[in-house]
């Protein structure tokens, strides 16, 4: 099923709450690949990310009529997906592999890409499998919920406010974990950002 | 605060980071699948008696299951059938009272039969009453027999 812009998240929801079963199939077009992108910084592994992603909406489906629009679908999709992430990573430990996607041939031209690998420092020559490779090592070295803050905001450019509702956590909380996961990463990655 | 932002830029890299072209095309069909596949899928009661069958090939578990039942069902409305009802245990709540209390003869008899008076103290001579020891009398006739009233 197409997704179709005009019609509204809450039709969608009102609608599968009435058993119609293709409005839910708009969400999922609406709403896979923001939430595949959280579940991918989340894991850093392609497959686990694949079945992670159909386990949160097969809940989300399940659990449709108890959606009662406190809160934006956005807001309770994320809920269920960061929830069920971070207890797919606590069974998971340590023990895993990364699987990584592909990246897209836009980043080339990217400033921010080019300023990170920008050949004037010989340590800095990496190469864009180099680049990925740490910046996914940097994310797995992280906690859990300090990977979830870092992936919402500065990947998939959420708000505080909105973090914080989908934590159910103050927007001090966001904040203070946002500043350890970024000193975390400092570290990791110092070698991409030093001799500026 | 100038590394934070150096961090943010980074980090940000990472949308570059994307599945294969048509994965989100093939994931709804891939979650329709799941679905069906979920709707065939036996339920964990179902799995156990499966399991128990493959354990014990000749254990018939759905035969004996029913005739178990049917026995319980037989069993449990024949208790039914058999316990009086509450109106009649209220019912039979004061006959069984009088008929209890009859049968101890605490209730004086009314009927109607003619019955003579028992005088205790007229037939024993007052120095024997508090003599126990059994005494005889002499009849002036022998005894005989005969029945008394014969005419």
């Amino acid at each position: 099923m197409d997704d179709n812009p005009d019609i509204s998240d809450e039709e969608l929801v009102a609608r599968t709450q009435a058993g119609d079963a293709e409005a839910f199939d708009a969400l999922i077009v609406r709403y896979s690949p923001r939430l595949y992108g959280l579940v991918y910084n989340m894991t850093s592994n392609h497959e686990d990310t694949n079945d992670l992603l159909q386990d949160i909406f097969s809940k989300a489906f399940r659990s449709i009529h108890s959606f009662r629009g406190k809160s934006s679908f956005y807001t309770w999709m994320h809920s269920i997906g960061v929830n069920m992430s971070i207890n797919f990573l606590k069974k998971r430990g340590r023990r895993y592999a990364m699987s990584l996607d592909d990246v897209e041939s836009g980043i080339q031209n990217d400033p921010d890409f080019l300023e990170a690998t920008v050949t004037t420092d010989p340590r800095r020559e990496a190469n864009l499998t180099e680049l990925q490779k740490r910046l996914n090592e940097a994310m797995q070295k992280l906690s859990n919920d300090h990977r979830a803050v870092v992936t919402m905001f500065d990947v998939q450019g959420m708000p505080h406010a909105e973090i914080a509702k989908i934590l159910k956590v103050s927007e001090g909380t966001v904040r203070s974990r946002l500043f350890y996961a970024h000193r975390q990463l400092q570290n990791y990655l110092q070698e991409f950002i030093s001799n500026k | 605060m100038e590394n934070e932002e150096s961090i943010s830029k980074l980090l940000r890299l990472k949308r570059y980071e994307q599945p294969p072209q048509g994965y989100h095309e093939a994931f709804l069909r891939d979650f329709h699948r799941r679905q069906r596949a979920e709707l065939l899928k036996p339920n964990p009661w179902q799995r156990f008696w499966d399991g128990l069958s493959d354990i014990w090939p000749n254990f018939q578990v759905p035969k004996l299951a029913y005739a178990t039942m049917a026995v319980v069902a037989i069993a449990t409305a024949g208790v039914l059938i058999n316990q009086p009802t509450q109106s009649e245990n209220l019912l039979a709540a004061a006959p069984t009272a009088h008929t209890s209390l009859g049968e101890l003869n605490v209730l004086p008899d009314f009927s109607l039969e003619p019955q003579r008076p028992v005088t205790i103290g007229s037939t024993l001579p007052v120095s024997s009453r508090g003599d126990l020891s059994q005494h005889y009398v002499l009849q002036p006739r022998p005894a005989s027999n005969d029945r008394p009233l014969s005419f």
